[in-house]
């Protein structure tokens, strides 16, 4: 559990760096990137369904990734892109890829296996961005007594 | 607000939006960006925005409407240039800066075609080899996957990527570590081919163009959305073609 906390840890740090990220949010998204693929980890241990960890990991670092982007005042893709690198599917990716190449026959699992992780983390974004616009919403009703309307 | 030139409003938001989606910015955040900045300005601001380009229209109080349309030739990925356009016009619309100081900045900001850092390479290098280690390889598989990280890197920086050799580009990068891996790995016979290809692309998937493809989806772009969906397939398949034609023909010779 350490050593990929800490593997995840250096492999956001650089890809960070590699995308030129400000400097005051490489640290931050270094560690969001460490704990991403610890919860990762642990759901894929704790689950046998492969799209959930995904799911899960994925929606942990979107919410953390707003939060840390209200704090610091930056946009969200600059802590969302390099932390879930670690997670992307790239070994899936490459086998589907591969399959189709080698052994035609048997890659449609492989390629319905990738498209799958991709689906989870894209409904996990799509999730969390819908939460944080609500949870905005009814702040604000609550505490500016503004209208409740969906504009 | 104060006496702004309109031209010099059109400057800023044209530059702004140029900056925000020439590095895979959201859509709905250049729009935003431009129509914050011409509201404070106390101009009446209109604008469109897709991943290829823009149109902005500024019009004052005397009918004069000047309309400014820019097309998008390139992109590439620099998250620090959005984050410096955010904060730019916040200031803007704080008021916190000058109009002319903006405007400098920001060319600044867009003709900025800084040589590659070493830092750059050793970034690249060493993010590849940290994925290998991710996928379980071992100290050589990092070694070699950060040979094709430097590889890479060095393509993109040196050959002036436009939208015509994007598809290219991706093609050759995933052929260049394809034939980088088997060279490495039957000469010196240690180390595992997958996890060396697997480890050196992942820097090279479109994760950027993912995340705003969901994001502008979200925001109602659907246009933007798609668009980019489509971008992200097409670099993948590339990718894959690269490799998959590489290892056809060394695993069937």
């Amino acid at each position: 559990m350490i050593r990929i906390f800490i593997i995840s840890f250096f492999a956001t740090l650089f890809t960070s760096i590699a995308f030129k990220a400000p400097n005051k949010a490489i640290l931050s998204t270094s560690f969001l990137g460490g704990f991403g693929s610890i919860v990762f980890t642990l759901v894929s241990k704790a689950i046998n369904y492969q799209m959930m960890s995904y799911f899960v990991a994925t929606f942990f670092i979107t919410v953390c990734s707003e939060v840390l982007a209200r704090l610091k005042k930056m946009p969200i893709t600059v802590f969302t892109v390099p932390s879930i690198f670690p997670i992307l599917p790239g070994v899936k990716i490459y086998t589907a890829v591969a399959y189709l190449f080698l052994k035609t026959g048997e890659a449609s699992e492989a390629i319905i296996e990738a498209l799958l992780a991709v689906l989870g983390m894209a409904m996990a974004m799509v999730l969390s961005s819908l939460l944080t616009k609500t949870i905005n919403k009814i702040i604000t009703f609550l505490f500016l007594k503004t209208n409740l309307q969906t504009k | 607000m104060e006496n702004i030139n309109i031209k010099e409003a059109v400057t800023l938001t044209k530059l702004s939006a140029q900056i925000i989606l020439e590095n895979n910015g959201e859509t709905y955040r250049a729009e935003e960006t431009v129509m914050f900045i011409g509201r404070s300005l106390g101009y009446d601001t209109e604008v469109i925005s897709f991943p290829i380009g823009f149109i902005i229209t500024i019009a004052d109080e005397e009918d004069t409407i000047n309309t400014i349309i820019k097309r998008i030739k390139s992109r590439k990925v620099d998250l620090g240039a959005i984050h410096e356009v955010n904060d730019l016009s916040r200031k803007i619309v704080d008021g916190s800066i000058d109009i002319h100081e903006a405007i400098a900045k920001l060319r600044e900001l867009h003709n900025k075609r800084e040589k590659p850092s070493p830092l750059l390479y050793t970034a690249a290098s060493l993010s590849a080899a940290a994925f290998s280690l991710l996928y379980g390889g071992g100290l050589f598989d990092a070694f070699v996957s950060a040979i094709c990280g430097f590889l890479v890197q060095y393509v993109y920086s040196n050959f002036d990527v436009d939208d015509n050799y994007n598809f290219a580009m991706s093609l050759t990068s995933g052929a260049m570590i394809a034939i980088i891996a088997i060279l490495f790995v039957n000469v010196c016979n240690l180390g595992n081919t997958n996890i060396i290809i697997t480890a050196a692309i992942t820097p090279l998937l479109p994760g950027l163009v993912m995340t705003t493809a969901i994001r502008d989806a979200m925001r109602g772009d659907l246009l933007s959305g798609l668009a980019r969906l489509a971008e992200a397939i097409l670099v993948a398949i590339a990718l894959a073609f690269g490799i998959g034609a590489i290892l056809t023909l060394f695993y069937s010779v």
